[in-house]
């Protein structure tokens, strides 16, 4: 019996393995995007590019689980054996973290010079477009517009004390904000304001969808999260709605990011990608659907998005360099103060 | 040939901690070594919660079983929204039991995987000489003496699975903003891009699943006799605690997908976007499930026949690739992708088939372990009886063990289905699967989207594993 066992097994690998087998010798020219962007808006674009140039398109996207950065370990994890050709990043820090390890190659896109240069990374490995802003979600039905809190120090007072909530610091856009919160107000000011806001009870959530989750079912009153993820629960008429949180340095734009990777496969069609991706229709593409990006390109001031009476579009961006150099230690402040346990 | 299929599921986890080069300083301080406990304490109620629920599964006959698995197939986001509909502050049990509360939010965890505790249980059917035992003598306590104590060492091999298998899973916990050793973890490989450094977290983890192996490979050799009623009544009752178990488990969650479902033609128009990756996930599970059945059928068999004879094997060592997140072992599988000549294999999917075999092997030849461990002089005699192979096979291993590979055949098809963390990183581009859909869906789409996607999953793995658990064993052989 255990003979046929064994023999079994061998024949079904065998078979699994030439099953799994795939030929290389592909006519179409194909190109291969990782893309951070959530799915559901990042498809229909790459489908409209492989509509426009016959390109065959052939995307990994993130999920969830893995927050933003899935996608870098495995574009890090196969430096010597890429697969990519074009990283869709959905946030900036990240990406200069890949520029940094020298993962990324230059690509000066002649769309780019409609992006201004505060979104831009001056060596050309990464472009900026489409961005999301950080907000502050609250419920509809526990806050009014003239009783909600904009000021960051609000998260740290006794009257909310238990009913504000932000994501977990170390990922994403929070992460990227909490690099922003430490240039802006100092490590001193910003390690108390954290130490203050695990005093308060604050609701330490997986993520930003979560933290709007918790706010539109009534579990926290208020919280910090993005413009798109605010925008999916207002437009499914759930309580809650946003207002830019005033720490006295304007708002934070966090941008979608382009880049080519190092010695990609299939450069040539990636930078068609790259190109397609910094045009104004996808810009005005993404502004229209459900996350509501805000438009960075300067020729389309036309466009109308959610939210234009909150934030100025010519809000100049961050540190990108600096924000990518702190990361570490934002990341130990963060769990030296206690987040996570 | 087991031994080999052991050294090749053990493999990316050996790459891992050779590559953690040392605890790191995360378990120099305090902090580490609390949030261990908090994370022990943790998955311990809930792996309790999993094996009373399990035990109370096992029990039953019918399909009770494999619909409490289904919440495993379920992405853990949805299972845990649909719990905070129910018990979180609007929901309307929310003014008694909270969600977020941390013993509750143990015990949702655990009935997540109270099917999975139910399969581990299952092998463990009543012996002839238990059963006799109940009718013959009148013994005094006999519930203790056949009913607890006989059962204390699977139970407490059961519980120790469930409980490092929950300490491993990072989302649901954190849904209940309940935060374990895997967050740290997810920090140091996600955030600080340190895979190395996430390596050196898990090194605890691994070496108290290491003990916790070492007491299961001692218990090995044991013959467990345990006594089950075949009264009716308490038949009656144990079912009774199965559905009402299935009902809370399944139920729930279920409930919560069907209430968010949009129109019909919404549903129809999700469940086509969702078509290629389900194709995808089918395919996947199809070419795996077989594999993991097979090789975990032979690795079990080493494992018992070596632990009859008091010879050693790697087989139950397996188990500890079961204590680490997922994307650690995904990584060692991209280490080996390096090595590979082969380009178009690496591109294709012959890696991410191969890692999800490593990483369930160790699941199918535990559920078969626990069915093989008994060790019956029938069986022996039966099998000296009939000269061929295939005839042994026909008539005695078929007949003897079908219940248990048709469940382990179900369990391995639907955690092929929802897996998440090695389809991330080794799914070859454009090639994504069910679970990574769900979840990038999840925190974006509409309710109704997701609840759409989440059913067209259901009704994929529903017959089939209703076709597994309850038509194939009930087939005469």
């Amino acid at each position: 019996m255990r003979r046929t066992t064994e023999l079994l097994l061998c024949v079904l690998t065998a078979v699994s393995f030439l099953g799994c087998a795939e030929g290389t010798g592909e006519e179409r020219p194909v190109v291969v995007v990782y893309t951070a962007l959530d799915r559901v808006y990042a498809e229909p674009i790459l489908q409209r590019f492989e509509q426009e140039t016959g390109i065959e398109v052939l995307p990994v996207y993130d999920a969830e689980a893995a927050k933003t950065t899935g996608l870098v370990n495995r574009i890090i994890a196969r430096r010597d054996n890429p697969d990519c050709d074009v990283l869709w990043n959905n946030e900036v820090v990240q990406s200069q973290h890949l520029a940094d390890l020298g993962l990324l190659a230059p690509y000066e896109s002649p769309n780019a010079a409609r992006i201004p240069a505060g979104f831009r990374d001056p060596q050309h490995l990464w472009t900026g477009f489409a961005a999301r802003a950080r907000v502050i979600i609250y419920n509809t039905n526990q806050l009014t517009p003239d009783s909600v809190p904009t000021s960051l120090d609000a998260f740290t007072n006794e009257q909310w004390r238990g009913q504000t909530t932000i994501a977990l610091p170390y990922f994403g856009t929070t992460l990227t904000h909490m690099a922003v919160l430490r240039q802006r107000f100092g490590d001193d000011r910003w390690t108390a304001w954290l130490q203050d806001l695990l005093a308060n009870d604050t609701l330490v959530a997986p993520g930003n969808g979560p933290v709007r989750d918790l706010v539109a079912a009534g579990e926290a009153a208020f919280g910090l999260t993005d413009t798109d993820d605010a925008h999916g629960a207002i437009l499914d008429g759930k309580p809650v709605a946003v207002v830019l949180p005033n720490d006295g340095h304007g708002p934070v734009l966090i941008p979608n990011a382009v880049s080519l990777i190092a010695n990609a496969p299939n450069a040539d069609a990636g930078k068609q990608l790259i190109d397609f991706l910094l045009s104004a229709e996808v810009e005005r593409a993404l502004a229209a659907s459900r996350s509501a990006q805000i438009p960075l390109g300067t020729d389309l001031a036309d466009v109308v998005t959610p939210w234009d009476a909150l934030l100025q579009r010519d809000t100049p961006g961050f540190d990108t360099e600096q924000a990518a150099a702190d990361k570490e230690a934002v990341i130990e402040t963060l769990r030296r103060v206690g987040f996570g346990r | 040939m087991s031994e080999a299929l052991c050294a090749i599921a053990l493999l990316p986890l050996l790459a891992a901690i050779l590559s953690a080069g040392g605890l790191g300083e995360w378990w120099w301080q305090s902090r580490g070594w609390v949030l261990l406990l908090e994370t022990l304490a943790f998955a311990g109620v809930a792996g309790l919660t999993a094996l009373l629920a399990g035990a109370a599964l096992a029990g039953t006959r019918g399909p009770w079983l494999f619909l409490a698995c289904i919440p495993l197939v379920l992405p853990a986001s949805l299972v845990g929204s649909a719990w905070a509909l129910l018990l979180g502050r609007a929901g309307p049990l929310g003014d008694w039991f909270s969600v977020f509360d941390w013993p509750v939010a143990a015990a949702v965890v655990g009935l997540r995987y109270a099917g999975l505790a139910g399969l581990l249980l299952l092998g463990q059917n009543a012996s002839e000489g238990g059963r006799l035992a109940s009718r013959v003598f009148v013994v005094r306590h006999a519930w203790w003496h056949l009913g607890v104590r006989a059962r204390l060492k699977p139970w407490a091999i059961a519980w120790a699975v469930v409980t490092l298998w929950i300490a491993a899973e990072p989302i649901l916990p954190s849904m209940f903003l309940v935060h374990t050793y895997a967050t740290q973890m997810l920090v140091q490989y996600n955030a600080l891009l340190d895979p190395a450094g996430a390596a050196a977290l898990a090194l605890p983890m691994i070496l108290i699943g290491g003990v916790v192996l070492a007491f299961v490979v001692r218990s090995g050799a044991a013959t467990v006799k345990y006594w089950r009623t075949s009264k009716r009544e308490a038949r009656a009752r144990s079912r009774a605690v199965g559905v009402a178990l299935c009902l809370v488990a399944t139920g729930l969650p279920l409930t919560g997908v069907f209430l968010a479902l949009p129109a019909w033609p919404t549903v129809v128009a999700s469940m086509q976007g969702t078509t290629p990756e389900l194709f995808n996930s089918v395919f996947l599970a199809v070419l795996v499930t077989p594999i993991c059945v097979a090789s975990g059928w032979c690795v079990a068999s080493a494992w018992s026949r070596r632990a009859r004879e008091r010879t050693t094997t790697l087989a139950p060592w397996t188990l500890l690739t079961l204590v680490v997140p997922g994307p650690l072992l995904a990584l060692g599988w991209l280490q080996a992708q390096a090595w590979w000549p082969d380009r178009a294999a690496v591109d294709g999917t012959f890696w991410l088939a191969l890692a999800v075999v490593a990483r369930l092997l160790p699941v199918a030849a535990l559920v078969l372990w626990l069915d093989l461990r008994r060790h019956d002089a029938g069986d022996d005699a039966a099998r000296l009886m009939v000269s061929s192979t295939a005839a042994r096979w026909r008539r005695v291993t078929w007949p003897t063990h079908r219940r248990v590979l048709a469940c382990t055949a179900a369990l391995c098809f639907v955690l092929v289905i929802a897996e998440l963390e090695l389809s991330l990183l080794l799914a070859p581009p454009g090639r994504s699967t069910v679970s990574v859909r769900l979840y990038t869906l999840i925190h974006t789409a509409p309710d109704g989207q997701v609840a759409a996607a989440a059913l067209a999953v259901l009704l994929l793995v529903l017959p089939v594993v209703a076709w597994l658990l309850v038509w194939l064993p009930r087939r005469e052989a």
